[in-house]
């Protein structure tokens, strides 16, 4: 059993920088629980300051229940894994692997029984006599790990464990880690700026930006109900479109204009633009104003017809994928399909199946699902149809998990 | 035309040749004056006696290093050096060690404290011996004062030596002081971090990851202190003369007694050579 809980917690440094503020998350047991966010978000502090390697600067930090602001790192009983594997290099890998069973005086016979178990877990038997040195990258790594889970910890932190393994390695080792999990029905808290890791290992992720916790939701919830642009963007590869638009309300009914789009937008949008939506902090009218429509790659559908489509798509870069394949290109106007007066926007990728049908035109009309818009305020960047209170994504995520 | 390029090259050859070995003979020139003449001579003048002058005038063999180990001074020098290299060595190391350890993590004021473990090597021997006489005199020094006693601690043998080392120690630990805090900031710092995680406490950190670490450079320093440790000359001089009896006559002091004092330059040189060959073995027996 092991509860970490964070309560505005809060890093300010001496030169007055606030490398976290206000942080309040809780981790539950046995969760695989991923802090993500661009370099320098504070993610490795907030990482630290659980581990105690960081004093925290205001809030308090709960282990199990226990207030365990000034506990040592030695009495925290955490085991961590650093984004350099920090291997002892004067140690063999089984030294490496057995300190921290030896700092805990375990009998000579328990160490050796226990250390030969996780390098057989990690397929490193071969390597215990080897000095870090010797070792490759994706060796150390394991040694790394091995060093951590050897020792029943009450979590395991791990700051961007995969950062420095190439590409191959890192997806074999994300494979590992996600089985390490479940095998080991431990409490992980890893920290990642590269979302695939968090979207594939996450129950739950929290994404963070400057210091300040943006959102905690499961990695679909994320997907699908960013809290505000900078989250959309940063989930999801390729990012999702941002594109300009305006409401507008006429005979035909209630669309979203850009300026070379039209689509046609539903209650739920219509209520979240004039501001009636049910969600109370979002309430404010955005209609005539300035709006950023959010769509991701996936969610364009061809269509045959230039009467249904939103708009018309002129590819110009073709990514060939294998399976998928991605087009970056053009908006075009479906209202005037040949118009010589098409202005040239920032171009859109669009994600497409192998076995997709596209008509081989230049042009291809394309309808969005409009059940996955978004819709951000340019201003502050939230999302018009957030579904939740801001405030406080923690309630909302358990709240879609019962669900 | 043909000919005159063809020895413009191999003029070009013979130089090309040689460049190398030229931009050799200033050093080399220097060493020879000032390094290998004297180090052949002494050799040389040990198998001699010699006037006052120094000039070698009876070849005796080995007969001067024979005189040598048969005389109880020599032999005692030799065992007051001994001591004395214990002493200063294990009190630099340590000083050098503890300074640079606490200066190892930041903290405000640390400059000063870094200035004042290094200072040390920035006082000439003898400036530093001449500060400390001043301290242990018997009726005006510090130290009698503070400790309310009244003892004559340079002309004790039971205390010459060892405060003669002691000086030594602290002046030594300056360099020791530097070379362990460039040891210390190779060890990378997140090895200390995963070990605290890892639950070990500081005495286990320093003994499993702080003296590995220094392995290194921590023999190297030791070589160079042994070295420096049997060469010290100028605090003995002023402090105690060799003296109380013999107490503190060290090797080197010894020789330039036998040299300067006694004019037996064939004596000094045999010495000489002997400390050359304790110094050379201890050297090659630790790499
Ligand atoms: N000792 C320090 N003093 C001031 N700022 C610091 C210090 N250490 C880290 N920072 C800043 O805190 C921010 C968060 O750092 P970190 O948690 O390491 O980011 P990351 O999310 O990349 O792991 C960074 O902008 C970094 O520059
Ligand atoms: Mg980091």
């Amino acid at each position: 059993m092991s509860e970490i809980s964070l309560v505005n917690v809060s890093k300010l440094y001496k030169n007055g920088f606030y490398a976290v503020k206000d942080c309040n998350v809780t981790i539950h047991d046995h969760e695989f629980f991923m802090i993500i966010g661009p370099s320098g978000c504070g993610k490795s502090t907030t990482l630290r300051m659980i581990a105690g390697l960081e004093k925290i600067s205001s809030g308090e930090l709960y282990i199990d229940g226990e207030l365990s602001n000034m506990l040592e790192p030695q009495e925290r009983n955490l085991a961590m894994v650093f984004q350099n594997y920090a291997l002892y290099p004067h140690m063999t890998v089984f030294d490496n692997i057995a300190f921290s069973l030896k700092v805990r005086k375990l009998p000579k016979e328990e160490i050796e029984r226990q250390v030969m178990s996780v390098a057989d877990m990690l397929g490193i038997s071969a390597l215990l006599h080897r000095k870090p040195t010797a070792l490759s990258g994706g060796q150390r790594q394991r040694v790394a790990i091995g060093s951590a889970i050897v020792r029943n910890a009450r979590a395991f932190l791990m700051d961007e464990p995969l950062s420095n393994l190439d590409a191959k390695l890192r997806a074999e080792m994300r494979v590992e880690l996600s089985r390490l999990h479940k095998k080991l029905n431990a409490t992980m808290i890893y920290v990642t700026h590269d979302q695939v890791e968090a979207m594939t290992l996450a129950d739950r992720i929290m994404v963070m930006k400057d210091g300040i916790v943006q959102q905690v939701a499961a990695p679909m919830e994320l997907y699908r109900h960013p809290i505000n642009q900078f989250v959309a963007g940063f989930i999801g590869s390729p990012e999702m479109n941002f594109i300009p638009v305006k409401s507008r309300e006429d005979a035909s009914g209630f669309s979203l204009i850009g300026k070379n789009l039209k689509v046609e937008a539903d209650e739920t949008i219509e209520s979240a633009v004039h501001g009636d939506s049910h969600n109370e902090t979002l309430q404010g009218n955005y209609a005539q104003k300035d709006l950023i429509l959010g769509v991701r790659p996936e969610d364009f559908i061809p269509v045959s017809s230039y009467q249904a489509a939103d708009f018309l798509f002129e590819p110009a870069v073709v990514e060939n994928l294998g399976n998928d394949y991605l087009l970056h290109g053009y908006m075009v106007s479906a209202a005037d399909p040949f118009g010589i007066s098409r202005k040239k926007e920032k171009m859109i990728v669009i994600s497409m199946k192998r076995n997709d049908t596209i008509s081989d035109h230049d042009r291809i009309p394309m309808q969005i699902v409009t059940e996955h818009m978004q819709l951000f305020d340019p201003e502050s960047g939230r999302n018009l149809l957030y579904p939740g209170t801001p405030a406080d994504p923690e309630t909302l995520a358990t709240e879609r998990r019962q669900a | 035309m043909n000919h005159s390029s063809s020895r413009i090259s191999r003029i070009r050859n013979v130089f090309s040749a040689t460049e190398p070995y030229l931009y050799l003979v200033p050093s080399i020139l220097i060493f020879s004056i000032f390094l290998f003449w004297p180090f052949f001579k002494t050799i040389y003048l040990s198998f001699y006696k010699t006037n006052k002058l120094g000039q070698a005038k009876l070849f005796v063999g080995i007969g001067n290093y024979k005189e040598l180990f048969q005389s109880s001074a020599f032999i005692n020098s030799l065992y007051v050096t001994l001591v004395f290299v214990i002493i200063v060595v294990s009190i630099s190391m340590l000083l050098g060690l503890i300074g640079a350890i606490l200066c190892n993590k930041t903290f405000p004021g640390i400059r000063f404290f870094s200035t004042a473990y290094a200072l040390p090597m920035a006082i000439a021997s003898s400036s530093a011996a001449m500060i400390f006489r001043i301290m242990l005199h018997p009726s005006i020094g510090i130290v009698n004062k503070l400790l309310h006693l009244n003892i004559n601690w340079l002309a004790d043998p039971r205390y010459a030596l060892v405060l003669v080392a002691i000086l030594t120690g602290w002046l030594n630990s300056g360099i020791d002081f530097l070379y362990f805090s460039a040891g210390l900031a190779s060890i990378d710092e997140t090895i200390y971090e995963r070990a605290s995680v890892d639950g070990a406490g500081p005495v286990r950190q320093f003994v499993h990851l702080t003296l590995p670490g220094l392995s290194p450079i921590l023999f190297y320093t030791i070589v160079v202190n042994i070295i420096q440790a049997f060469q010290s000359f100028g605090q003995v001089k002023i402090l105690t003369q060799g003296g109380p009896g013999d107490a503190t006559n060290l090797i080197v002091y010894s020789i330039y007694r036998d040299a300067f004092f006694n004019y037996r330059f064939g004596s000094a040189a045999a010495e000489s050579v002997i400390l050359f060959v304790i110094i050379m073995c201890l050297t090659l027996l630790m790499f």
